[in-house]
């Protein structure tokens, strides 16, 4: 199906193609649907998100964006409510994977998605008031909020015997906060619910009248380990609203950017899961210690230990000199070495495999219905990767090899890990010794428009959308890929034991930090 | 020397002793982790400012709470003082019958659990609903261990049956297999790997961690001090079961003691080299596994049993 | 003289018992209706020193005073029957303290003057039962304690109550039915027949009818005793009786039928195949086994103890299909050690189980339910009365220093002792025995220290449990004195055992009880074990005076992880258990399911979850079922031959007929 067939199924009327993301309007009781239909007919959900458009029409615009994985293109269904009654069916009613998008819109803007099957709140803790809604533009950025306590019901299994175990915000580990409510009778968990957002940041609020030159440093800094992607998509979205081209060398360098901080993360991941998630130590200590060798690499190179300050709107800050790519490459080289040889004896000890193997599985329809996104859906038998669907950077010359993986536990994820782990080394590898010659950055003038950016991080699929006006973000919904992920907790939770829970975690390792903006 | 002075010995001995294991095991695991790791004297200074600080105590708990700290720390030093660990002919020794012991042990963990619920918190009910079980479930393996050893040596006080051991093991080879069992059932009292992880920062994969979670200051102290106390007594008996080595008896002098003492340390340094040997290179169980490392622990120990009766 | 004053104390004791239970009835106004009550209490208070005076003194089998013989049965108090009868009157005394002001504060449930006379007559039936001399008299004895206590399971009239009665009627009379049977085949005919008379009939029967003449024995014992296959009706009806009826059921009660059961298989029949005697084993460990894990997964408070009784008889009765057996190959030291262990143990558990129940009681009747889920705190509201049930619930667990500890360690000592040396078939049952006695001892563990801390620690479930506060002394001293005694027992279990003059009373003498506690050599006497602990208790209490500063305290909430907690986020009951539950899934039979709504239609993803724990246990689904249904079958077989014509009704007469007279010739 062509992409206007797939506008016309969903009956909403085409608009402006751009840079590979369609638009098209559709009326706001027609969207509930209209999502359904798109989904049932195999194109992910990957976004959805509100936008307070009554300065210029009146109306909160509800924005759906699905994947047109073999057109590499997007679709962008928009809504217009009005600004007196901003309601509409609910998406989640018949879509799952919209249901944080939807609480969070309702959080932010007031628009309410009635029929919501779980409409409490999400991001608002027990002492926002009833009411606020930051997102709006008539919220100033820097109101003080009343002291409230508004109810936060957290789910109860019913039954005598059932107790709770609330975990966090503050947990000894140094972790960031989340709070995690288990329902139980014993050690096997029956449900299993996050409450996040203890650290809102506002940086969502804080973009808009910046100009992306003010806003990449926020961009930055959403998610400390995901630094490179989410600038890389920041970026993509600000080249395709203002149409320029970047260089084919600062192309090559992002993605060995990308890489690097994939590896170094797959690195951290898999010393956590296989070390501290079942207690095998000698893997722990050393997985850290190789993973600090990159931190500190990119320490030497950028100044900072997240490979941070490289990405800027038409390509690079800075250019990688090839005395730095020999060094990273030698460095990966070495670091990749000595990490197989402890994955290897790790893999060997049967007592290590016991505790992955069938902890905390992941079903595929669970996953697809979700909309898992990234490593845990590659785990669980979903063949996506944006690197390959919409490529971006160098990886058109420089393809990855698509990891998937088909029993969705812990098990499945730790081995798709070591997989990239080996496939990302051997791009960095080809990238270094292969980086084309030329300039590092083009001219990049902010104009007005729509565009999403689209990175696969280490974590998963990065999705920025962007609204630029005279010049200045008016909108910008940097979504996470842990956004999408956190709830899969709901589904592998169940099942398992309690001291199982921190491996389940540590084999997914969400963002709190990306998700709570 | 008189049998009472033995005892005395024997338990200075053994308390001075015990913080330096926690810290020993510790250390041994940094080393072998390819960590510096702190110094192996460290829990003494632990335990010294614990005992100064200030206690946080709950409005929830009752005298029970109040009552644990104590009541572990003695049943653990009567243990001490009951076997044979640096003497054969102390004053209580005789009296170390092994269902004794195995009695006291489990009375210690009892008053351990009641501590640890007795604050009304979710993490201190995990641990404790996981030591319970664990300490119901090995009582059938400490009994059929020590019972193979009786059998052997004639009689049910641990200082007898130390008369079969060593050399004494290998006339006996049913007896390793009894040995292996102790391994077993000593990981799981003293809740070393592969049953807990005495070192994890995660509340929900805790055992003994999650029972003393509410503790602090002085009470704090007396709980890990105790903690020690057991992994020291079972380090030290299980050295003394495998190295021939005499131990003090009423005719030894000043310099067979200074030797004993001196060989204490040794035993003690190598048992928990080879704890933190042992702990550095697996990882561990799934809790639900529990009742297959008791079933493997209680099969081997009934083959000592058996294997020593024939 | 000493011996008609225990004579005369003896009478008293039976005659106020027995004038304790119409009198209920008759005064029940004002101080009168006290009546009553003191007529037990003093009568049962006489009852226990007279019988611990006949004990002390050795004065062998003490006849009562003939007032009573006019009923034609003779009573008389034997050397084996005084220790039973000690702690029958000892219970019964301290539950009869107790019962007055219980059941004052639970009057709406009950009839109080008809439950106060029935107990009299409950009691009244035990002592008959102890000290009857006849088979007549012992089974119309045993009809009394039966009926009565029949009665009293249904005392607060609710279906559940009437349910559980009807299952003890029916299990009871199954029981004695057999014992009937038991008593009639080795009285050859004469049921007047006193047990000196069966004793020398059974000495001159063939083996195999004394053998026959022990399973009925067995049998009804057994299903007194609350043994497998045959103990359902024991965790219904003893919770669902009155705390102080329980108390006495589960105390004493139990403790009658192994009285019958040494009276008659040790006693009566001089001599078993080892099969019967692996049998009694068999059965024992199992129920042993059995109680134990039930025991630790349930979550009523009071059948959690009900429970505990099964695994404590079972043990009992493992103990002495030991004594039988090591008596039938000869190895009289282990045969002396499992009988000494055994009774010391029915002493132990008559104290700390009726202790138990009687705490039951007091705490049920504060939180208005008996469901553990809902207690919790009251240790904090109850300090006294939660330290002594405490020391109860040690007891219960078999810890050193308490009662409970002194009767397993007896047994497993001598087991170990016995190992060596022998046939290998025999060390097979020896260790099958040491093994599984160490296994309950565990789970034993396990399930006192869940009924403890569930009730007493943490923070209250219920806005009862926040509202109970100490009881009246009335019912927390009885409670008191109990522990206290779990206490002393313990410490003093050497010269408790040299006055029950073990080595005299069955095995010919060849064993004093200080060899008995003391085997082996080791010179660990309780009492030294008992200062042992509580001088270290003292010390480390001393050691911390001294090395911590003036202790500073800082009262602060539970670590709440940042979140504010409260009693729905502590472990209860069914978690605390959930290890023992899952590992032991295939025995306890617990299945936990986790039923599921859809939140919103067409959406499998948002649910509502909604857990069940269902109960069906290894015996009911695999040996009670299929004889229901099989018996259910035979009789739909039957039925096809009920036509309903006359001449095929006439036809069977006629072919009955016939086989009779063809058997006959």
């Amino acid at each position: 199906m062509t992409t206007h067939d797939y506008i016309d199924l969903a009956g909403g009327q085409v608009g402006e193609t751009r840079n590979g993301l369609t638009l098209a309007a559709i009326a706001p009781e027609k969207l509930a649907d209209a999502c359904a239909l798109l989904s049932e007919n195999g194109l992910p959900l990957s976004l959805l998100y509100a936008t307070d458009d009554r300065e210029t029409d009146g109306s909160f615009g509800v924005h759906v964006a699905f994947a047109l994985d073999e057109a590499h293109g997007w679709l962008m269904l928009s809504a217009k409510l009005p600004e007196d009654a901003p309601r509409y069916p609910s998406v989640t009613a018949k879509v799952v994977a919209a249901h944080w998008y939807e609480r969070y819109a309702m959080d932010m803007f007031g628009i309410v998605a009635e029929g919501h099957p779980d409409p409490r709140r999400l991001v608002h803790h027990e002492n926002v008031p009833e009411g606020t809604h930051p997102l709006r533009k008539d919220f100033a950025w820097n109101t003080k909020l009343a002291h409230a306590d508004v109810p936060y019901p957290m789910h109860h299994v019913e039954g005598e015997g059932v107790y709770e175990i609330p975990v966090g915000p503050i947990h000894a580990g140094v972790i960031e906060p989340g709070h995690f409510r288990f329902n139980v009778a014993g050690e096997r968990i029956i449900t299993l619910e996050g409450k996040l957002f203890f650290t809102h940041k506002g940086v969502e609020k804080l973009l808009e009248g910046k100009t992306p030159t003010e806003a990449l440093p926020f961009i930055e800094r959403l998610s400390g380990d995901m630094s490179v992607s989410n600038a890389l998509a920041f970026c993509q979205a600000v080249e395709s609203i203002a149409g320029c081209r970047v260089p084919e060398r600062a192309e090559a360098s992002r993605s060995l950017l990308c890489e690097l901080e994939r590896v170094s993360m797959h690195m951290h991941d898999l010393a956590n899961i296989a070390g501290n998630g079942t207690g095998y130590t000698v893997m722990a200590a050393n997985g850290f210690r190789i993973k600090e060798r990159l931190v500190r690499l990119s320490a030497k190179l950028f100044g900072n230990r997240f490979w941070r300050g490289a990405i800027v709107p038409g390509g690079l800050a800075a250019d990688l000199k090839d005395e730095a790519l020999r060094e990273i490459a030698l460095v990966i080289k070495e670091a990749d070495a000595e990490m197989r040889s402890f994955l290897a004896m790790c893999l060997s000890s049967d007592g290590e495999r016991e505790r992955l193997e069938t902890t905390g599985v992941l079903s595929r329809e669970g996953a697809l219905a979700l909309g898992a996104k990234g490593l845990p859906a590659r785990a669980s038998g979903i063949g996506r990767d944006v690197r390959l669907t919409h490529p971006y950077a160098a990886y058109a010359a420089f393809r990855p090899t698509l990891v998937e993986e088909r029993s969705g536990d812990v098990y499945a994820r730790f081995i798709a890990r070591v997989r990239e782990l080996e496939d990302s080394s051997r791009l960095i590898a080809e990238l270094t010794a292969t980086m084309p010659a030329g300039p590092i950055r083009a001219e990049c003038h902010a104009k007005d428009g729509i565009a999403l950016g689209a990175v696969e991080s280490w974590r998963g699929e990065i999705l920025c959308a962007l609204r630029i006006k005279s010049g200045r973000i008016d909108r910008c919904m940097p979504r996470d890929p842990s956004f999408c992920n956190w709830a899969l907790f709901g589904e592998i939770g169940p099942g398992n034991i309690v001291p199982d829970f921190p491996l389940c975690n540590k084999s997914l390792d969400l963002s709190y930090s990306g998700t709570d903006m | 020397m008189t049998p009472i002075l033995l005892t005395v010995i024997q338990g200075a001995v053994i308390l001075a002793l015990a913080p330096f294991a926690t810290g020993l095991v510790r250390w041994c695991k940094a080393r072998l982790q390819g960590r510096h790791g702190a110094s192996p004297l460290l829990p003494y200074v632990t335990y010294a400012t614990l005992l100064r600080k200030e206690m946080v105590i709950s409005p929830t708990v009752s005298w029970v709470f109040r009552l644990a700290p104590y009541a572990v720390l003695a049943s653990t030093a009567l243990v001490a003082l009951l076997l044979p660990l640096t003497s054969v002919d102390g004053a209580l020794s005789a009296s170390g019958d092994f269902i004794v012991v195995a009695g006291l042990l489990a009375l210690g963990a009892v008053f351990l659990v009641l501590g640890g619920l007795d604050p009304g918190s979710a993490f201190g009910g995990m641990g404790a609903s996981r030591e319970m079980t664990l300490v119901a479930l090995v009582e059938p393996s400490i009994i059929a261990v020590f019972a193979a050893f009786a059998v052997t040596s004639g009689s049910g006080t641990v200082a007898k049956m130390l008369s079969v051991t060593g050399m004494g093991l290998l006339r006996h080879p049913g007896l390793l297999l009894s040995l292996i069992a102790f391994v077993f059932v000593a990981l799981s009292e003293n809740a070393r790997y592969p049953v807990d992880n005495p070192a994890t920062h995660l509340e929900l994969t805790m055992v003994h961690e999650a029972m003393v979670l509410e503790y602090s200051g002085p009470y704090l102290a007396m709980l890990e001090y105790a903690s020690s106390l057991k992994l020291t007594l079972f380090a030290i008996l299980f050295a003394n079961i495998i190295i021939p080595m005499p131990l003090m008896t009423v005719d030894s002098g000043v310099s067979a003691m200074l030797m004993i003492i001196a060989s204490t340390v040794f035993k003690l340094c190598a048992a928990m080299g080879l704890l933190a040997l042992l702990e550095s290179s697996m990882a561990k169980m799934r809790f639900y596994r529990m009742q297959e490392y008791m079933t493997i622990a209680f099969l081997t120990a009934l083959a000592g049993l058996i294997l020593a009766l024939a | 003289m000493q011996l008609s004053l225990i004579q005369a104390g003896l009478t008293a004791c039976l005659v106020a018992t027995f004038i304790a239970f119409p009198l209920a009835f008759l005064l029940r106004k004002g101080l009168l209706r006290r009546l009553s009550n003191g007529f037990l209490v003093i009568g049962t208070g006489i009852g226990a020193l007279s019988a611990m005076a006949s004990m002390t003194l050795k004065t062998g089998a003490v006849p009562l005073l003939p007032v009573i013989a006019s009923f034609g049965v003779t009573f008389r108090l034997t050397p084996l029957a005084a220790p039973f009868f000690v702690v029958v009157n000892l219970v019964a005394c301290i539950a009869a303290i107790y019962a007055m002001r219980y059941v004052d504060e639970n009057r709406d449930a009950y009839d109080v003057p008809s439950l106060h006379g029935v107990t009299a007559l409950f009691i009244f039936g035990m002592q008959a039962t102890l000290l009857a001399t006849s088979a007549l008299g012992f089974m119309v004895s045993w009809e009394i304690m039966s009926l009565s206590s029949f009665t009293l399971v249904m005392a607060d009239r609710s279906t559940a109550s009437r349910k559980a009665a009807m299952l003890y009627f029916v299990m009871a009379h199954l029981g004695a039915l057999s014992l009937m049977a038991g008593f009639l085949l080795l009285a050859a005919g004469n049921p007047l027949a006193d047990f000196a008379a069966l004793a020398a009939n059974a000495r001159t029967m063939p083996l195999r009818e004394a053998t026959l003449a022990f399973a009925f024995f067995f049998v009804g014992f057994g299903s007194k005793a609350g043994l497998v296959p045959l103990h359902t009706w024991l965790p219904e009806a003893h919770p669902q009786a009155p705390s102080h009826v329980s108390a006495l059921m589960s105390g004493v009660m139990l403790k009658v039928a192994v009285y019958g059961f040494i009276l008659c298989a040790f006693l009566i029949i001089p001599s078993l195949p080892a099969a019967a005697a692996l049998t009694v084993m068999g059965i024992g460990l199992i129920s042993a086994v059995f109680g134990a894990l039930h025991a630790a997964v349930d979550t009523d408070i009071k059948r959690t103890l009900a429970w505990s009784s099964v695994e404590n008889l079972g043990l009992i009765f493992l103990m002495l299909g030991t004594s039988l057996y090591a008596r039938g190959q000869g190895l009289h030291a282990l045969a002396a050690v499992a009988f000494a262990a055994a009774l010391f143990h029915c002493i132990a558990h008559a104290i700390f189980k009726s202790g138990l129940f009687l705490s039951a009681g007091a705490i049920a009747h504060a939180v208005h339910t008996r469901s553990l889920e809902r207690m919790g705190g009251l240790a904090k509201r109850m300090p006294t009365f939660s330290g002594a049930f405490l020391v109860l619930a040690l007891a219960g667990a078999a810890l050193p220093p308490f009662a409970g500890f002194i009767g397993e360690w007896m047994y497993l000592s001598g087991l170990v002792a016995s190992l060596h040396g022998i046939a290998p078939a025999t060390q097979a049952v020896l260790v099958l025995a040491l093994v599984g006695t160490a296994f309950t001892a565990g789970i034993a563990v396990f399930a006192m220290v869940k009924l403890f801390s569930i009730s007493q620690l943490g923070a209250s479930r219920s806005a009862a449990a926040e509202a109970a506060h100490e009881p009246n002394d009335a019912i927390r001293l009885p409670v008191i004195v109990l522990a206290a005694l779990a206490a002393l027992t313990g410490a003093f279990a050497s010269q408790i055992l040299g006055v029950l003059g073990l080595g005299s009373l069955i095995m010919n003498g060849t064993m004093s009880s200080e060899t008995i506690v003391t085997g082996r050599g080791t010179s660990l006497s309780p009492l030294v074990l008992a200062l042992a602990v509580f001088g270290t208790l003292l010390l480390s209490l001393i050691a911390k005076r001294f090395l911590s500063r003036p202790s500073k305290e800082r009262v602060y909430q539970t670590w709440n992880c940042g979140q504010p907690i409260n009693a729905h986020m502590e472990y209860t009951a069914t978690a605390f258990s959930a290890p023992i539950r899952f590992f032991f899934r295939n025995l306890v039979g617990v299945r936990k399911t986790v039923v599921t709504i859809p939140t919103t239609k067409g959406n499998s993803f948002l649910l509502k979850r909604e857990m069940l724990l269902t109960g069906r246990s290894f015996w009911e689904s695999h040996v009670h079922e299929p004889i229901s249904r099989g018996f259910h079958g035979l009789g739909n077989w039957a039925r096809r031959v009920q036509s309903g014509s006359i001449q095929l009704y006439l036809l069977f007469i006629l072919v009955a007929l016939a086989a009779t007279l063809c058997i006959a010739i």
